[in-house]
């Protein structure tokens, strides 16, 4: 979204110690051919070339008009003001904010003065983690959760000083926190700079092409295996894997195309959430029952499945076969490979109460019962919505709609026609105790 | 509430300068001040669809802001006067405003 005359600005954050002024002084002292003016209120002025530095005091400034209460940083109008007298001396803008500021109010500020959003576009938030310290912080400081929350992303920073699992256990939180946002590992901050500068992250088409999944719903199940099988006795196999137990729901006559995958997935959610029955080693697996194979023992583990009559039978499993080693014998022990497999976005249990919430919706969308929609949603939930952004086929508009937005505020464009793609809505909420299913609902309300 | 006419009627760049700047010479503001202002669409149902927050930032002084309840373009100087009143400054000074969004 960021129109060629308006000026880029990054937003670098992250709690004090974690890396922003040696990555500002590594994006400086690069061959990158780029005008930056630099604002920062943490330290002093770095005397570098080829940028200008400005202080700025944190001032805040409450907006608040009875219905919408906005928070911007007044201080940053200020210094972006006086920057628009001197547009000629710089091509770029890199804000680096106090390891303690809470990004909401430095992020809504280039939303909300008119003249301000005209010379300005943000293209991405930038949070730096010291991959050390972060699991303290995260518990102890509101700040360094919106931090992530706000990133489009996040650069692990100081990763030498963690051990690889530890990392792998963090990113994947992070990663829960905040789906939107690329997560680059680093150390000393060395990435490259088109990891930070020109990201154009407000435009949903890009993190898209980053995360092809992201807007697939998730299941209570990873993997999924189509059998084509003739009545008989079969045995499922299973070696040890990383979980003592493992929930399955079989369902049969599932035609193997990705339609019927679908409808039996769909199915299948509402199977996982009834009570499992336990099921033990040697015993018969039931049909169309959500059961839980219990696999505390050692070595391998089988269990039978009875088939009366010629069938497909789809396995919905908690985990991938990979993951356990589950194979399918026949009678004669000849292995009966599945004739189509499916991998599924899974259900993650979620410790950290900021989330994201992405719905995904074919069709138009009445544009009087959007803005209802819109409008309560902002009204009651915008203090804990920090981002949000996407695009919306509108009914009676020919091009496609994108939006972006901080909180309360929101903002959109027309952007290119439709032409002959299948007219579609994605939207992307990152937040804070927000209910997906209910927005999901209540978005698809909004249909023609 | 209208959040999808506000995001594609965009307000009028030079009509939001002509406010600051007469704003800014009826209250003799200095360099350093700040006005900002702001179109948004309001939340409520029952508020005026578009509206318009200025806002003035000043060293040393409280930040204050006025709402108007029509949007950016539609502001004039009866509007302009009603701000500089709100915000407390002398009518002397108001007397200086002449505003005319066509011109």
């Amino acid at each position: 979204m960021n129109s060629p005359s308006k000026v880029p600005v990054t937003i670098l954050t992250g709690f004090l110690g974690s890396g922003k002024t040696t990555l500002l002084n590594r994006i400086l002292s690069e061959e990158h051919g780029k005008r930056i003016a630099v604002i920062e209120n943490e330290y002093g002025e770095v005397g570098i070339d080829q940028a200008l530095v400005i202080n700025a005091d944190e001032e805040i400034f409450e907006m608040s008009n009875g219905c919408i209460c906005c928070t911007v940083r007044g201080d940053l109008i200020r210094v972006l003001g006086n920057l628009m007298k001197r547009r000629d001396k710089f091509d770029y803008i890199l804000l680096e904010t106090t390891g303690l500021a809470d990004p909401g109010p430095v992020a809504q500020t280039f939303f909300m003065d008119d003249e301000i959003a005209s010379e300005f576009s943000l293209d991405g938030i930038v949070t730096l983690v010291d991959a050390h310290h972060i699991k303290q912080q995260l518990g102890r400081s509101q700040e360094s959760t919106e931090q992530i929350a706000f990133a489009d992303v996040i650069l692990l920073n100081k990763t030498d000083l963690v051990k690889a699992e530890e990392l792998d256990e963090l990113e994947t939180r992070l990663r829960e926190m905040n789906r939107l946002a690329r997560v680059h590992r680093c150390e000393r901050a060395n990435v490259a700079i088109s990891t930070v500068l020109n990201l154009e992250a407000f435009n949903l088409d890009q993190v898209l092409a980053d995360h092809p999944t992201f807007l697939e719903p998730e299941y209570p199940f990873e993997w999924t295996g189509v059998y084509a099988l003739s009545p008989g006795s079969y045995e499922l196999s299973l070696d040890d894997g990383p979980d003592p137990t493992m929930s399955l729901v079989m369902l049969e006559r599932l035609d193997p195309n990705e339609e019927a995958l679908q409808q039996g997935a769909e199915w299948c959610v509402r199977r996982y959430a009834e009570p499992a029955s336990k099921i033990s080693p040697g015993n018969i697996v039931p049909i169309d029952q959500h059961v839980e194979l219990q696999l505390q023992i050692s070595g391998q583990k089988s269990f039978a499945i009875e088939i009366d009559k010629q069938t497909s039978l789809a396995l919905f499993a908690q985990h991938t076969a990979e993951e356990f080693n589950l194979r399918l014998g026949a009678s004669d022990n000849a292995e009966v490979l599945p004739v189509l497999e499916r991998t599924w976005v899974a259900q993650h249990e979620h410790d950290d109460e900021v989330g994201s919430v992405a719905i995904e919706v074919d069709g138009d969308v009445n544009p009087n019962k959007l803005n209802a929609w819109l409008g309560k949603l902002l009204r009651e939930k915008g203090i804990d919505i920090f981002r949000m952004k996407g695009f919306l086929s509108i009914a009676g508009e020919s091009q496609r709609f994108v939006f972006q937005g901080v909180h309360m505020l929101f903002d959109g464009q027309p952007d290119r026609p439709w032409g002959n793609e299948p007219r579609h809505n994605q939207l992307v909420f990152i937040g804070r105790n927000l209910d997906g299913n209910a927005m999901k609902r209540e978005f698809e309300a909004c249909l023609n | 509430m209208e959040l999808l006419r506000q995001s594609r009627t965009k307000p009028n760049l030079d009509q939001i300068r002509k406010i600051k700047a007469t704003l800014r010479q009826a209250l003799k503001l200095s360099e350093e001040d700040t006005i900002t202002v702001t179109e948004l669409a309001c939340l409520e149902e029952d508020c005026a669809p578009l509206e318009t927050v200025i806002g003035l930032l000043r060293d040393d002084h409280p930040q204050i802001q006025h709402k108007i309840h029509k949007p950016t373009n539609s502001i004039d100087t009866h509007d302009l006067k009603e701000v500089c009143k709100a915000w407390g400054f002398d009518s002397a000074d108001m007397a200086f405003i002449t505003f005319d969004k066509e011109t």
